[in-house]
């Protein structure tokens, strides 16, 4: 018998075997590749795309919130255990060491190929001070834009240290994040000053935003999979049939609720859910469509546990996302106009050349994968290894 | 003094950065005044389009596109005025301007409801595309726009450009949100080419 509810509540939830969350790498990858399809299809809206405009509407509605979910589905219990020191370090090891490394190798390509970056005057001194300072001051990233969630991540998990012994109780967790979630939205819409997208103004100026105000909202959302894991949701067996007819009714439910969101953004030539920019939306159908979507995603990965290529990418998810940035800034705008031009909005062009568009540049990532992992693993978020470049970063 | 060593250290650190970023603020603020020169990116807009004096048709528009926007659902945009030739303002008197009020939309944004042209207002939506622009910031009144606009012609002859294009208001604070006149704040825009 347990001595009090709180060590029950713990004890039940936080020691499920390792195999049993293959499915959250499953799911990571799906997102990522969700990105890639979304990273493109944005491309192909630049364009004037307006089928493009509704598919990223409905993938952006929650895969990034996805992201965070499964981040809280996996965090450790007890991490006020760890010294902050430590906690400190191994999280910057894993998550602000990947950051500069993927942000600074995507400097190198501007020399010779200015790309996709709003608000950079490239290659001139200025466009370089200003890109390289909102990258490294402001944690901006603005020579590899999909880096942003690793700053995002860092800061929710810095949260997570100081409200994690707080997390006693179903009751607690969800008030947390009920109290993130407000704070977030309210910062989200009164402190544009504190936002990122201020610099990519003419005369932006740089502080050192760091992803702070939407890491209140994002904290909500990694508190959202806190619950599920700790209520072991999604965690055992679950038939196959039950997985398809739960991700079935999501997809539903989705469908009838993503395009209601309008009319609340940020980004006014946006018309979604942005979460790098701050911009949610309708701050009820937001957070609905976001669970939603990203418990679609949990129950999909379910019914594909089995396939080890999937296992392989889902472990790799930061190398793969970190080199989309790749196809965002240099090749996806060019190849969209030239295909735009080609077909001219056709519903399904747009999903199929999408699909093999985002496909094709995840195998590319492939080979990368092996190098960065045997030269570098320290660089792509694996602190703990030794390399043959550079030792290890932490214990 | 472990914790003094630790805050030295990190100011040790952290003090060039701030420093910097000081430094590049403070030039920002005063750039923020200074007309330039860059590409703009292209987009979507919904543009309503109106012939007579602006001093009359800026409130039909204002009020044309804000009722449009609660009604297609848009998200909050600034209202600009684009006149398709840059010398309009000096060549054809005030009342026979034709002038392009216009406001960003999203792709996902394909109807107009029930939005139906009037005699003076016809509605649509219109696609922009990439164009190089020369820019300066206006504070003050309307009428002391002539002023901005001559040091901003100065500024793209200075710089080996010509007015090839449109010209183009951009109401960041205007009546409807600020009683002072001193205060408004229009960017002023021109179309160049080299």
């Amino acid at each position: 018998m347990l001595p009090n509810r709180k060590e029950h509540f713990m004890a039940t939830t936080s020691q499920l075997p390792v195999s049993r969350l293959c499915f959250v790498d499953i799911a990571r990858i799906f997102g990522i590749a969700l990105m890639y399809y979304g990273h493109f299809i944005e491309s192909y809206m630049k364009a004037g795309s307006a089928v493009a405009a509704m598919h990223y509407k409905f993938i952006y509605s929650f895969h990034m919130p996805l992201f965070f979910i499964l981040s809280g589905y996996i965090a450790k219990e007890h991490v006020f255990n760890t010294g902050f020191d430590l906690y400190l370090k191994r999280h910057a090891a894993s998550r602000l060491v990947p950051y500069v490394f993927l942000s600074t190798i995507l400097i190198i390509p501007t020399f010779w190929n200015t790309g996709n970056t709003v608000g950079l005057e490239l290659p001139t001194v200025e466009g370089y001070v200003k890109g390289i300072s909102a990258t490294f001051l402001a944690g901006v990233p603005y020579f590899n834009i999909p880096t942003w969630f690793l700053i995002c991540l860092f800061v929710v998990e810095m949260m997570h240290y100081i409200t994690s012994r707080f997390l006693v109780s179903n009751y607690r967790i969800i008030l947390i994040s009920g109290v993130f979630y407000l704070t977030g939205s309210i910062l989200a819409w009164n402190a544009g000053i504190l936002g990122p997208i201020n610099i990519l103004s003419q005369h932006g100026k740089i502080f050192p935003y760091f992803m702070i105000v939407e890491a209140f909202t994002c904290y909500s959302l990694y508190l959202v999979g806190v619950c599920l894991r700790r209520n072991n949701i999604l965690v055992g067996i679950i038939p196959a049939y039950k997985c398809f007819l739960g991700a079935l009714l999501c997809l539903v439910l989705l469908y009838y609720t993503y395009d209601l969101n309008k009319g609340m953004f940020v980004i006014p030539f946006y018309d979604a859910v942005i979460l790098f920019a701050s911009s949610h939306g309708n701050p009820i159908l937001f957070p609905l469509t976001a669970v939603t979507g990203s418990v679609m995603i949990m129950l999909l990965a379910k019914l594909t546990t089995d396939i080890k290529v999937l296992m392989f990418l889902g472990r790799n998810t930061l190398i793969i996302l970190g080199l989309n940035g790749v196809f965002y800034h240099f090749i996806n705008d060019r190849l969209a106009t030239w295909l735009l031009a080609l077909h001219s909005d056709d519903v399904m062009i747009i999903l199929i050349s999408g699909i093999v568009i985002a496909l094709v540049s995840i195998l590319l990532t492939i080979p990368f994968i092996f190098l960065l992992h045997y030269f570098t693993p320290q660089l792509v978020g694996k602190p703990k290894l030794d390399g043959p470049l550079i030792p290890r970063l932490v214990s | 003094m472990k914790v003094i060593s630790i805050l030295f250290k990190g100011a040790a650190v952290l003090l060039p950065g701030i420093t910097f970023m000081i430094y590049y603020n403070l030039r920002m603020d005063v750039q923020h005044f200074e007309p330039h020169i860059y590409t703009m990116i292209g987009g979507k807009v919904l543009v309503a389009k109106i012939k007579g004096d602006p001093d009359i048709t800026m409130d039909t528009a204002e009020v044309t596109l804000y009722s449009a926007g609660r009604k297609l659902k848009l998200s909050p945009s600034y209202m600009s005025a684009r006149h398709l030739k840059w010398n309009q303002r000096d060549t054809t008197p005030k009342q026979d301007w034709v002038v392009y009020y216009s406001r960003i939309v999203s792709e996902t944004a394909i109807g107009l409801a029930d939005i139906k042209d009037t005699a003076e207002v016809s509605i649509f939506y219109d696609r922009r595309e990439k164009t190089e622009i020369a820019e300066i910031l206006h504070v003050g009144r309307y009428d002391e726009i002539p002023e901005s606009l001559e040091k901003l012609r100065q500024f793209i002859d200075k710089e080996g450009y010509r007015l090839s294009g449109f010209y183009e208001e951009v109401y960041h604070v205007f009546e409807s949100i600020e009683p002072n006149l001193n205060e408004y704040e229009t960017l002023l825009r021109y179309q160049v080419d080299r």
